[in-house]
């Protein structure tokens, strides 16, 4: 006679208690006395782990036909108790809070008056799972180098709630990349390590499978960090909108000559444009309205009329405000507040090319205000100082609510902050890592377990000025009166038409599909070849510099199917202005990753006294 | 090589040529319509005006105060099928563009979200395209269905 194995399911075991009670008595009928000398109750199961805290049922059957009144005990004390667990009158076996020492323990099942009265099962006692899960704040940050930044993780799910800090994967850091203490507090090294963003790495030491990862980009006194996303609208999914390889940084803007400043992150960086534009509704400490006004005689208050080359436009006042970006500041310079409503839009007059959005809102502009740092010191010049008023004309004063177009003396137009730091400000170095020509999520990104990094790019402020902002081997290329490329050549074929590069543009702007030998996606704007195409240009400055620029298209269907939420793409094109011998190429912001690319401000000292009397690009 | 008539019988050349007037222009034709459709006034580009004769069209020059050269093509049979503009400022577009400014603002209001880059629109008989940078602006617009016979759309430029 063999016992029989019975379910761990109390109703199922009880079933089986009786079944197996019936069955055995009536065997026991025609049976021999030494089967009844057998163990008479087994307990199932006859061993098994538990967690500490936790239930698990047990199971008696019994084989005897005399007596069915069962006790149960843990370590010989009858019902368990807190420290080895407890069991029920139904073998309901619950697992101390901690684990015991040892953390085995003999669960018995006890019947009376039989040879054998009892079954028994060991039981191990296991530490709870830990379910912890690690968050850590302040995340992806930035601070300037030799500063400091207070870290705290939150560890849920486990009483033990200590972390181990990492930096870079090193265990509290090192004297390169900075140092972390047992509380969380970073010390930032005094010179910027490179790349110039750190991981910083919070592990549960209670689940060592358990961390947070956050990034920590440092800044230099010459130097801010740059950042590629989607900008604030996110990713919608949709190709056709989504604000693909966005170039941000942050500013600070002060009411002039006052410690009253805005950290205002979420600005565009743009070669192609003049000047700080912030949106009204990003300033929130530091009212428009409370900055300086540009005034004429009769105290009308400047406004201006900004229209892009996409036909989007901006509206709003001229106003004075000091600029800090990374350790460097203008003091009292003219910027744009995009959105303030005092005065309508001077439709008819302003918006010649207006046609398009305007981006007067976060939403439309996807970011909290453009910083331009293209060629120019001011983003009109003499033409708005004196003269003739022209089509398009930027600069209006609303006399009587009524706006009208007014001349603006050069020294108060909207300029170039980076032209009136103290130093530091003859241009700018754009500095993005290279990346996978699958793309990336972001810059910076890193994963979840810290690994891969990606670092943030670098605006560098002035051209060889400092040790970090040497021109070095870049090629120097001056810039016609247009302020681009005289000639770009492609296939053979000179383009007098030009171009420039353009950290505002998502995509490499190039020429048409027919001539380049690829396709057009057909649900987006971007080329879609069939595999990925080179596409060499020659660069030609007005210096008779002369260099070779070789961008690569993918086809943007398959890098957006394959990587979804991806935002940094460095083989993105689309068409540009084309037409026979006219193609003017536009080098967007997927030519800059894995370049140093140099910004020179017309006007202003030029390296290795080169000619750029319409300001130059180096790279 | 083709004798031509443009305002005055003029002998051309491929690719050029001839100043005709040197003046103040109070005004200008508007695109898809008749070069007589002059507007009224000369508010918007207070310019100097330049006319050539080409092969298959003719051209006004303008140059705004800004700096800024508007050129306007216009066909044989006297319909402005083209402009273009490059320089500073951009010309005022809702009067070069009579009735299509509303399909450019259409179109390009529909580009919601766009950023950077030039705008390139071909939709419904009319192309335009936009670009360049602060202090630099350069674009084009043309009707397809009015080019002259044997005219290039990249005449246009």
């Amino acid at each position: 006679m063999r016992l029989r194995k019975v379910s761990t399911a109390r109703a199922a075991g009880l079933l089986l208690l009786m079944a197996s009670v019936m069955f055995l008595a009536s065997c026991g009928s025609g049976g021999t006395g030494n089967e009844l000398a057998l163990p008479v109750v087994t307990v199932s199961p006859t061993s098994a782990s538990v967690q500490a805290g936790s239930p698990l049922q047990f199971t008696a059957t019994v084989v005897s036909p005399t007596s069915t009144t069962i006790t149960w005990s843990v370590n010989g004390i009858q019902g368990g108790n807190p420290t080895m667990g407890t069991i029920s009158s139904s073998g309901l076996y619950t697992a101390p809070a901690t684990v015991p020492n040892p953390a085995t323990i003999t669960v018995k099942a006890i019947s009376s008056a039989e040879t054998n009265p009892f079954g028994a099962a060991l039981v191990t006692i296991t530490a709870p799972a830990v379910n912890a899960a690690v968050t850590i704040a302040p995340t992806d940050t930035l601070t300037p180098a030799g500063t400091s930044v207070q870290y705290s993780a939150t560890v849920t799910g486990t009483d033990n709630t200590a972390v181990t800090w990492y930096v870079d994967g090193t265990a509290g850091g090192n004297s390169t990349v900075g140092t972390i203490t047992a509380s969380g507090l970073y010390q930032a090294p005094a010179t910027l390590p490179s790349p110039a963003t750190v991981v910083v790495t919070a592990t549960s030491q209670a689940d060592t499978s358990q961390s947070a990862s956050t990034l920590l980009t440092l800044t230099g006194n010459n130097t801010a960090p740059l950042y590629v996303n989607f900008g604030s609208n996110g990713n919608t999914g949709n190709p056709s909108t989504d604000h693909y390889n966005g170039l941000f940084t942050t500013v600070s803007v002060c009411l002039p000559n006052t410690p009253q400043c805005q950290i205002i992150p979420n600005i565009l960086v743009d070669t192609s444009s003049i000047g700080l534009r912030l949106l009204n509704s990003a300033l929130t400490s530091v009212p428009a309205n409370e900055f300086g006004t540009v005034s004429d005689s009769a105290g009308n208050h400047v406004q201006e009329c900004v229209q892009f080359p996409d036909t989007s436009y901006v509206w709003g006042p001229v106003l004075i405000a000091d600029v800090l970006i990374s350790g460097e500041k203008a003091s009292s310079v003219p910027i744009q507040v995009m959105g303030v409503t005092t005065f309508p839009v001077p439709l008819a007059d302003c918006l010649s090319l207006g046609s398009g959005p305007n981006l007067n809102s976060v939403a439309a502009l996807g970011a909290n205000g453009i910083l331009g740092v293209g060629t120019s010191i001011r983003d009109c010049g003499p033409n708005c100082a004196a003269g003739q008023i022209f089509s398009a004309y930027p600069y209006y004063i609303c006399p009587l609510n009524v706006c009208q177009p007014a001349f603006v003396p050069v020294a108060q137009q909207v300029a170039n902050p980076v032209a009136f730091f103290p130093k530091d400000n003859n241009g700018v170095q754009i500095t993005l890592p290279s990346i996978p020509d699958a793309g990336a999520p972001s810059l910076p990104s890193v994963n979840a377990d810290g690994s891969g990094l990606l670092p943030a790019g670098q605006l560098v402020f002035g051209v060889g000025t400092e040790s970090n902002n040497a021109i070095g081997s870049a090629t120097l290329y001056s810039l016609d009166t247009n302020g681009n490329f005289p000639q770009v050549v492609y296939n053979g074929v000179t383009y007098d038409s030009g171009g420039s590069i353009d950290s505002s543009a998502s995509a490499l702007f190039l020429s048409s599909p027919a001539t380049l030998g690829v396709q057009n996606c057909p649900d987006n704007p971007f080329y879609c070849p069939g595999s990925p195409t080179p596409v060499s240009l020659t660069t030609n400055g007005a210096n008779s510099a002369t260099g070779t620029v070789t961008v690569n298209i993918e086809n943007a269907d398959t890098l957006f199917t394959d990587n979804p939420g991806f935002s940094v793409f460095n083989n993105l094109a689309r068409e540009s202005l084309t037409g026979l011998g006219t193609d003017q190429f536009d080098l967007g912001l997927p030519f800059f990753y894995g370049r140093t690319v140099f910004v020179g401000i017309a006007g202003t000292a030029i390296p290795n006294n080169a000619s750029a009397p319409n300001g130059y690009v180096a790279f | 090589m083709e004798e031509r008539h443009g305002w005055r019988s003029m002998r051309s050349f491929w690719g050029i040529l001839l100043m005709l007037i040197v003046g103040t222009a109070p005004a200008w034709a508007v695109l898809g319509q008749p070069e007589s459709s002059v507007g009224t006034d000369g508010q918007f580009l207070r310019g100097q005006i330049r006319d050539e004769v080409h092969e298959g069209y003719r051209l006004h020059l303008i140059t705004d105060p800004g700096g800024t050269v508007v050129r306007e093509y216009v066909s044989p049979a006297g319909i402005v099928f083209g402009i273009s503009w490059q320089g500073p400022a951009v010309p005022n577009m809702q009067q070069l563009l009579g009735i299509y400014f509303t399909h450019l603002q259409q179109y390009a209001q529909a580009q919601t979200g766009r950023r950077g880059g030039p705008l390139k629109i071909q939709k419904d008989g009319f192309v335009f395209t936009s670009g360049g940078h602060m202090r630099s602006y350069r674009g084009r617009a043309y009707l397809p269905n009015l080019l002259p016979t044997h005219v290039s759309p990249e005449v246009v430029q």
